[in-house]
């Protein structure tokens, strides 16, 4: 054979081979023949006892229902999800069983919501209960996590008015925590949340009620391992976020004169949050500095009372805001405080920064925390009016 | 002694395959271990790491200076004599060969695990072995531009991970002072499983034009372990940063699930470490063609063949064996662990002896009035 046929004779042996590994793969599966799980429910049964002696879980998952041809206004009133149950000690045989009622494989690369009962929290822990979610590949980080008091099943048959999959709803729900900042968000989804279980840290979930046929986020629970510590209201959790530096934007509203019942509000865009430890031989404290920008959102005064015009006016605003942001803080620390969990971060900061301190302290941690005297400075710049003064 | 008429490549293009041979499987399978190993500070042990295996590579090179024809498989019983050369170069054979298979064998896990779970783990392996034969059966020119191509996709693999700096915590990284250096000696010792392949250094070396002026070996060496040094101490640090120390230590794969708490909101890839792993097929692709050349060349210089080919076929099978071996999870982790011993005990005491070995040997000739 000579160089030149020699070269055809291996790329088209190559091309042929390639071809093997182009038709296809083991992995191969149909849209169709997929069943998306948007929400999955966890709670436990009222009645009975499994082989282990406790309670078993009842495990709901809320599907996708992909409906080839139906019209805008058919697809608008339709139900979009529906939803399977199951029971048993093991989450992924309960999911398992599922299959007996779907003629489809269960999906859960979008799953985008994990419901638990705090009953469910409180008899088998939250380790356990997410463990098969942390496991599996097919699950992603960002997956929200929601704690409640009532029966979970509710959620998942809940049909939001705006048409979507209650999975999108809940997830785009909670995402509103950036303009919300009494909605705890930030960094509470499945894969942050098994770190600081990881760690044996507390861990605080969004709390959702149902209220008025309308799921509601309704403040956040603390658990530590399986028990359950209290719940904070939103306010606190306004107020935390400010420690932690995970507020994104805020409107914060004061009675301005001071005093009075009339309110002027500032829409916060720019807030920079710097926690530091200090200390100082046995005494141990903390110091919060916070900068924030933002423009005038509302005044509902004349301008014969206030004038904006008038840079004396703005600074007393900017003051008042100060001591409403300090009040609000505060008001999270002594709700955490009373709790005793330490979700704002003061014994990573001491471990970060006084090593040999807080291997003297740690295993009495959650006596001293409570004691830890907190120093706050705010410091908010007005930048605009608004369009009219 | 290797011909250079045909196989020859630059200095540049020693640091392309030193890079190839060093980024492939390596930091994605061992950053657990490294983690757990050098806890907050197993970025500085990787820095440290850096600087003690390029000084190695640089021994490698002032080896192999004085030996500029041959490879350390004409050398080594030149140094040692013929029985114990023998057994380094035996060493160094089932060293790489057993590397390979650790390498394949992770590579097949992961690929699995995050991207095909259906698919036999048998066949990733399989394909991957035979894809790098048929790279690896040319000559080592145009290997080097096969993997000159292929480490373009080193950047965007380390911008998959740069992304992950939007979830990063400078405060995980602390405390550094007060120093930990049990830790620190832990993590230096893991940093072998991440450098691990640099030693190609000495089979290549001959096929370099290193008489052209220009980039001295030496240099060229020094600036890729610069480059491999910054590029694994950045990713480690960034796990480190994002996951915690503690935790990253209890995630079978942090390199790729550091990527999971990333969102790039309107971006048609939702899943970062899908994308991760698919960058991460053609380097390992480039690491075992490096390393399948490499332990070819040894055996077609040990047995005087006019060509590596025969032996690259042969070796395929044992390759797939030794992979196939490790699949039961004690086995690969055993593997490992004594895969690295070995590799630390040969890139910290077999190399500078030799060295040692080799100036005393010269300092000896000069002596005795002979001169070089």
């Amino acid at each position: 054979m000579n160089n030149k046929n020699l070269f055809w004779f291996n790329t088209v042996t190559l091309v042929l081979i390639c071809s093997l590994f182009i038709t296809g793969c083991w992995d191969q599966k149909e849209l169709q023949d997929r069943a998306f799980i948007m929400t999955v429910g966890i709670d436990v049964a009222d009645e009975g006892l499994g082989a282990t002696g406790s309670p078993p879980y009842e495990v709901s998952v809320q599907v996708l229902k992909l409906a080839a041809g139906a019209s805008e206004k058919q697809s608008a009133q339709e139900a979009k999800t529906y939803v399977l149950s199951g029971r048993g000690e093991s989450i992924f045989e309960i999911i398992r069983q599922l299959y007996s009622n779907s003629s489809k494989a269960l999906w859960f690369e979008h799953l985008q919501a994990i419901i638990i009962s705090r009953k469910a929290i409180e008899k088998k822990g939250l380790k356990p209960v997410l463990d098969f979610f942390i496991r599996d590949s097919e699950t992603r980080w960002k997956i929200k996590l929601f704690t409640t008091q009532n029966k979970v099943r509710q959620f998942l048959e809940y049909q939001p008015p705006t048409g979507e999959a209650g999975g999108i709803f809940l997830d785009e729900l909670i995402d509103q925590y950036t303009r919300n900042p009494e909605i705890a968000g930030r960094l509470l989804d499945l894969g942050y949340i098994n770190l600081l279980l990881d760690t044996k840290k507390e861990v605080f979930m969004p709390q959702i009620s149902m209220q008025k046929k309308k799921i509601q986020i309704t403040g956040a629970d603390v658990y530590r391992g399986n028990t359950y510590l209290g719940h904070y209201d939103e306010y606190s959790i306004k107020g935390q976020k400010f420690i932690i530096g995970g507020v994104e934007s805020a409107i914060i509203a004061v009675p301005y004169p001071p005093g009075t019942d009339t309110i002027m509000a500032l829409e916060i865009f720019k807030i920079v949050s710097k926690l530091e430890p200090h200390v100082n031989e046995d005494e141990i404290y903390f110091t919060l500095d916070i900068f924030i920008r933002g423009n005038v959102g509302e005044k509902q005064i004349t301008r014969e009372v206030i004038d904006l015009d008038d840079s004396k006016q703005i600074i007393a605003f900017e003051e008042a805001i100060n001591n409403e942001i300090k009040t609000n803080i505060m008001y999270g620390l002594n709700q955490s405080r009373r709790i005793g969990a330490d979700f704002l971060q003061f014994s990573d900061k001491l471990r970060a920064h006084y090593p040999e301190t807080w291997a003297r302290l740690k295993e009495k941690w959650s006596n001293i925390y409570p004691t830890i005297p907190l120093y706050v400075r705010v410091e908010s710049h007005v930048r605009h009016r608004g369009e009219h003064l | 002694m290797v011909s250079r008429t045909t196989d020859s490549i630059s200095v540049l293009q020693l640091g392309v395959v030193v890079l190839a041979a060093t980024l492939g499987g390596q930091l994605i399978i061992t950053s657990r271990n490294l983690i757990k190993s050098g806890g907050e500070a197993a970025w500085i042990s990787v820095i440290a790491g850096g600087i003690v295996y390029g000084l190695v590579a640089v021994m490698m090179i002032k080896i192999g200076r004085h030996f500029p024809n041959d490879t350390f498989v004409e050398y080594m019983p030149k140094i040692w004599g013929k029985f114990a050369g023998g057994l380094i170069i035996l060493w160094f054979y089932l060293l790489f060969i057993a590397q390979a298979a650790v390498i394949l064998q992770g590579f097949g896990k992961f690929i699995k695990y995050f991207m095909f779970d259906k698919t036999p783990q048998i066949v990733i392996p399989a394909t991957m072995v035979l894809a790098c034969a048929y790279c690896a059966l040319h000559k080592i020119n145009i290997i080097v531009k096969v993997l000159s191509i292929l480490a373009v996709l080193t950047t965007p693999v380390l911008g998959v991970w740069l992304l992950a700096l939007q979830n990063f915590n400078a405060e995980m990284l602390l405390p550094i002072i007060p120093f930990n250096w049990p830790k620190f000696a832990q993590g230096l010792q893991s940093a072998w499983n991440v450098f691990a392949g640099y030693e190609i250094i000495m089979v290549v070396l001959p096929l370099v034009s290193w008489k052209s002026p220009g980039l001295s070996p030496e240099t060229g060496v020094v600036w890729t372990f610069a480059i491999l040094t910054v590029f694994f101490a950045v990713v480690i640090a960034i796990i480190i940063g994002v996951l915690g120390a503690e935790q990253a230590a209890l995630f079978t794969a942090p390199a790729v699930t550091v990527i999971k708490g990333v969102e790039v909101p309107g971006t048609f890839a939702e899943r970062l470490e899908n994308l991760l792993m698919i960058f991460w097929i053609p380097l390992v692709f480039d690491t075992i063609v490096v390393f399948m050349y490499t332990l070819a060349k040894v055996v077609q210089i040990k047995f005087s063949l006019q060509d590596h080919r025969p032996a690259l076929v042969m070796q395929i099978p044992i390759i797939f064996f030794l992979t196939e071996l490790n699949n039961h999870l004690p086995n690969y982790e055993i593997a490992s662990k004594y895969i690295m011993y070995a590799g630390i005990v040969f890139s910290l005491i077999v190399i500078p002896l030799s060295l040692l070995m080799v100036l005393w040997k010269q300092r000896s000739l000069a002596g005795d009035g002979y001169e070089q």
